[in-house]
């Protein structure tokens, strides 16, 4: 469905961030992206949704389709009304509107005419907490209320294909959890292909169908869901386990060094 | 007494416009964080486009009205899309430099055009009949100007907050990453945003030119608008109305009892002396968005 070949980003000219990614998104999977800090993984769906012409940033190399369709020389907007949704990293509400104002916005993306008042109880339904937050300003909501919105606002459009960054950024365990079933529940009803970009391996792993490793701007590693978890490096690097069940030690950094390079 | 009232009714007359004025400047500053110096030039140039195809061109009154309204959006569009456009994603202060090089080149133009035609008068479209209240007595026009931008900030206030186009701005207002990534598309919003500003001042240029008549020294109106803006804390539609009100009528009561005592005019100064004051006490102004911080 979404598919990257070779993708090259570079900003102001100079800086080359993403050295050639390639990845593969089919219709209704989950597929994770994972990765440390500064490894590339937003600068790749800010690439995807053409948010990096925003930063001075241009894809120099390689294609991104969506459907068939090139992604490369569409505006944000028309990549949005297309179906494919992007829930940016840190929530990014608008602060100072209501809730449910924050959810009409979302709609703005919808491809179909549908009621307004069907699509705000579909999201209520997923997220009953923010039936009676709806008239509350957004900005002053609980972190897990603000991610809520944020995922409801682009779901409200009835996407193809949500690309989501970090959901589980600043909240607890608990809520990751929460927030990590509904996602779960989200792609089993509406069929909505989901790439997720985590930095949380174990919980992205556990509902991911696929899954990709990044590190300095390359696809390092990738596979299915079973191999990633089972894979030495990943568990080490990723999951914080050098073997199955023992912590790791941070005194073992020179292994560390000379296991990080996979290609 | 009858003074007090003939000063409270020219204050609020005033300070409607003010308020009208201003609201063009925050809308551009709510949907682009642009603070537009050039909403006075603006205000000019639709008073005398209004005089040129009322007088010069020699269409009837309302045709003139109609024309010089479209004129103001063909303005507004040209703004954007040729000047602010090219601009996006430039520090938002060379932007603002951008208006008052705006500022500059109206004034320039309208020089240029009309620079010999000076305190120019309409035709009369609203009869300069004086009513009277007992005892005071007050100009028809004042009251009709008064109703007709209350009305046109309402209606205005009605769209921002209830249109889907006005949801999209406010959107846009706050993030416009967030917004693009929702499917609005900014450059719409933007466009928008400067045809309402540069429709808002030709509706104000050409009510304060039915009254004052038109001259190259309309744009001076924006000097007080500007303090009227920061006032009504630069984010608020109902903040700026209320701003301008307030100023208009402080201006023209202190008109009438400061300046026998200080024995020199006050007005020009008394909105920026009431913007300090009020400032110290509510730094986002009077009605302005508290950021929202969470910590």
């Amino acid at each position: 469905m979404l598919s990257l070949n070779n993708v090259e980003v570079m900003f102001n000219k100079v800086i080359l961030v993403l050295r050639g990614v390639s990845l593969n998104v089919p219709s209704q999977s989950i597929v994770a992206l994972l990765g440390g800090n500064g490894a590339g993984k937003t600068t790749t769906l800010n690439a995807i949704t053409g948010l990096i012409k925003t930063e001075l940033g241009e894809v120099t190399e390689g294609t991104i389709e969506f459907e068939g369709k090139s992604l490369t020389q569409m505006s944000t907007e028309r990549i949005a009304q297309s179906g494919l949704v992007q829930v940016m990293e840190g929530r990014r509400l608008f602060a100072h509107l209501t809730v449910e104002e924050n959810l009409r916005v979302g709609a703005r993306a919808k491809r179909e005419k549908s009621s307004m008042k069907k699509d705000l109880d579909m999201i209520y339904g997923y997220f009953p907490r923010l039936k009676d937050l709806r008239h509350a300003t957004a900005g002053y909501c609980s972190g897990g209320e603000q991610q809520m919105i944020s995922i409801g606002r682009a779901l409200i459009s009835h996407p193809k294909m949500m690309l989501l960054d970090e959901p589980s950024m600043g909240l607890s365990p608990l809520l990751v959890k929460e927030i990590f079933r509904i996602i779960k529940a989200i792609h089993d009803e509406k069929e909505a292909a989901i790439l997720l970009v985590e930095q949380n391996a174990p919980q992205a792993l556990d509902i991911a169908d696929y899954g990709y490793v990044m590190e300095n701007g390359r696809i390092v590693l990738d596979g299915n869901q079973k191999d990633l978890k089972e894979n030495e490096d990943v568990k080490e690097f990723y999951i914080g386990l050098s073997e199955v069940g023992k912590k790791k030690s941070y005194r073992e950094v020179k292994h560390y060094r000379r296991r990080k390079r996979w290609l | 007494m009858a003074e007090l009232f003939q000063a409270l009714a020219s204050g609020l007359m005033v300070g409607s416009l003010y308020s009208l004025v201003g609201v063009g400047i925050v809308v551009i500053y709510k949907s682009t964080h642009v603070f537009n110096f050039a909403q006075g030039g603006l205000l000019m140039v639709g008073a005398y486009l209004a005089w040129c195809f009322m007088e010069q061109v020699g269409m009837p009154i309302w045709l003139g009205l109609i024309c010089s309204l479209a004129s103001a959006v063909v303005i507004g569009f040209i703004i954007e899309r040729f000047g602010m456009r090219k601009l996006v994603g430039q520090p938002i202060l060379s932007l603002i430099i951008v208006t008052l090089a705006l500022q500059a080149f109206i004034d320039g133009v309208v020089t240029l055009f009309w620079g010999d035609y000076n305190y120019l008068v309409y035709p009369t479209f609203i009869p300069p009949k004086p009513v009277e209240f007992s005892n005071i007595i007050l100009s028809l026009q004042h009251i009709i100007i008064f109703f007709i931008t209350m009305l046109v900030i309402s209606l205005f206030i009605i769209f921002f907050k209830y249109s889907k186009w006005g949801l999209d701005m406010r959107a846009v207002a706050e993030d416009h990453q967030a917004g693009m990534c929702m499917g609005i598309s900014t450059k719409i919003v933007f466009i928008l945003a400067w045809v309402i500003a540069t429709l808002l001042a030709t509706i104000g240029g050409i009510l304060l030119g039915s009254i004052n008549g038109v001259s190259t020294t309309l744009h001076h109106i924006a000097g007080n608008c500007f303090p009227v803006v920061l006032l009504g804390g630069l984010e608020s539609i109902p903040g700026v109305l209320i701003a301008g009100l307030m100023v208009g009528v402080l201006e023209y009561l202190s008109g009438l009892y400061l300046d026998p005592i200080v024995g020199a005019s006050t007005r020009e100064i008394v909105p920026y002396i009431i913007l300090v004051l009020v400032l110290i006490v509510k730094p986002y102004g009077l009605f302005g968005l508290v950021r929202i911080e969470r910590i």
